[in-house]
């Protein structure tokens, strides 16, 4: 594609032709010689084309990396190819890009309804066992073992109520 | 082969040939997505691993006392036809019936509940009845839930609710819907104003059957949009009062119709039968078409009220799958649209002309239009 013969900013003849990558995004900005915007681009600072372009930068671009879901190799390509996820877990993993996404879709950004009994006494369990795991690498640290054992035995009765939760199901 | 034939040759109907049809309204709907914990979606998952949450999923809905007894289908096990059939019953989702393998649907005797396992989600649980009666719709789907729910291990985020494929079904992961039938909206060119008054609340409207098809027959599907951020109730009750809102519109464009039109009305109505009882051939959208008009002319006592039973039950049995199957075999399209007039034909032989001197709006009509003011 040719160069626009016109100044992106004042529509006289654009002479300078600039070019930024920004989170993978290509912008580009053609300007005239007495434009103000080239006192900007040339100015060292933190100026950035995209901030002309999106004043309100997406945070969709910022998301926009190379990572994968660790739970199913899942990647933000793929999702912005299909428009769907690749497992529960990439809710967790891609949790910024969905908070973005679900802002314009819904009427709120948090659930409100029904919730499920079971999986909910399950995430509340596996957060305190998160807890309790950081509480006692800290007691540890601090060499205080008293209280590192007696977070062991809590950890080992949360794991055996999960276990208990996972039985209902079987029954 | 054989449950196939067993769940639909018997007296059974689906939800939209069965008894206590209303006007305007043919069918509500309500459908819940659930996914399992330790699984990928099934768009991203291999065969193998569908066919485990397949045959997991099918051994907890066979043990639920709500959707029992029942049949199950495994997608790949049915012939095209087949697929088509459950399809123009509202059993399945195209996209089930495009057989990926290790998918497939248990579907409740009364055709009334159905869950489709690894189409989207793994689980869509979809519970529908004539008329728009939610509150039971909502009940009976979400004790289904529960028992699914105390054997299978859900997907719950604490933030983003149920979790889905696909973040806009994202929260309640709950989509109600509604199929009305609009013809004087249609008729009188105010369905564009109406979709869009309905979309700016979250409501969409659509075709029959799927996405972005005609509105054949003048039949619209119309649902909730968002799931995230409010109560199943709460979205339940908009929607309600959104369709309280069109079908009172449309019976107002019934009334402003007759009285401004009541020659050119009658005139359609009266070649709509005349066509459906003496063609030879018949496309399904001509008969849907003019089937539309008959179940407007029941509506408004034009004709007699049992026409629209016949009607609503004709809109499923003139499918292409349909014909087919009560033929038992396969027929290309010209052999289908012979099939179609002989069986249409049939249908109607008893029933007397259209006639205007009943011509009444009060006996078809709910209480809130009783009032209108006639004189206008
Ligand atoms: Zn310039
Ligand atoms: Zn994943």
């Amino acid at each position: 594609m040719a160069r626009p013969e016109q100044c992106s900013h004042c529509n006289k003849k654009a002479t300078i032709h600039f070019s930024q990558i920004v989170n993978n995004k290509v912008y580009k900005l053609d300007m005239c010689e007495e434009c103000p915007l080239k006192k900007e681009v040339i100015d060292p600072g933190n100026f950035s084309i995209s901030e002309i372009f999106d004043p309100q930068p997406k945070v969709t671009k910022i998301t926009a990396d190379n990572s994968s879901c660790p739970t199913c190799g899942f990647t933000y390509k793929d999702f912005e190819k299909r428009g769907r996820l690749g497992c529960p877990d990439c809710f967790n993993h891609f949790t910024a890009a969905v908070d973005v996404i679900i802002k314009d879709m819904h009427y709120g950004v948090e659930h409100n309804g029904k919730a499920p009994e079971i999986a909910l006494k399950r995430v509340g369990l596996t957060k305190e066992i998160r807890q309790v795991r950081s509480d006692l690498d800290a007691a540890i640290t601090n060499e205080d073992f008293e209280q590192a054992a007696i977070l062991r035995d809590k950890i080992v009765e949360l794991e055996e109520s999960m276990t208990a939760l996972s039985e209902t199901k079987a029954s | 082969m054989t449950s196939i034939n067993q769940l639909f040759n018997r007296e059974q109907s689906s939800a939209l040939e069965a008894s206590g049809s209303q006007p305007i309204v043919l069918m509500g709907r309500i459908r819940l997505a659930r996914n399992l914990n330790g699984f990928f979606f099934p768009g991203w998952s291999d065969r193998n691993q569908r066919e485990r949450v397949f045959n997991q999923c099918k051994q907890a809905i066979e043990n639920v006392p709500q959707i029992s007894p029942s049949v199950n289908f495994d997608i790949e096990a049915l012939d095209e036809m087949e697929r088509m059939l459950l399809v123009e019953k509202h059993l399945i989702s195209k996209e089930l019936s495009e057989g990926q393998p290790g998918s497939g649907v248990v579907i409740h005797e009364s055709q009334q509940t159905s869950i489709m396992i690894n189409e989207e989600d793994h689980l869509r649980i979809q519970v529908m009845s004539p008329g728009l009666a939610f509150d039971e719709l909502w009940q009976s789907a979400n004790t289904l839930d529960d028992e699914l729910e105390k054997r299978l291990d859900y997907a719950y985020h604490e933030k983003f609710g149920y979790i889905t494929a696909c973040p806009t079904n994202l929260g309640t992961a709950m989509r109600a819907s509604a199929m009305l039938h609009l013809p004087a909206l249609v008729v009188n060119k105010e369905m564009e104003k109406v979709v869009r008054a309905v979309n700016q609340l979250g409501i969409v409207s659509r075709g029959l059957f799927g996405e972005s098809s005609d509105p054949l027959g003048s039949i619209f599907q119309i649902s909730n949009q968002q799931t995230l951020g409010e109560t199943e109730d709460v979205i339940i009750q908009r929607l309600h009062h959104v369709l309280e809102t069109i079908i009172e519109q449309e019976q107002y464009a019934r009334i402003r119709l007759f009285e401004q039109d009541r020659a050119k009305v009658m005139d359609r109505i009266s070649r709509a039968f005349g066509v459906l009882k003496f063609s030879k051939l018949l496309s399904s959208s001509e008969a849907m078409n003019l089937l539309s008009l008959l179940r407007l002319a029941s509506d408004v006592n034009v004709l007699p009220v049992t026409v629209r039973e016949i009607v609503d039950s004709l809109f499923i049995q003139i499918q292409p799958a349909h014909l087919q199957f009560s033929n038992k075999r396969v027929l290309d399209t010209e052999a289908r649209d012979e099939l179609r007039a002989l069986r249409v034909k049939e249908v109607l032989k008893d029933i007397p002309e259209p006639d205007e001197i009943s011509l009444d709006f009060e006996g078809s009509f709910n209480k809130k239009v009783d009032n209108f003011d006639r004189s206008r």
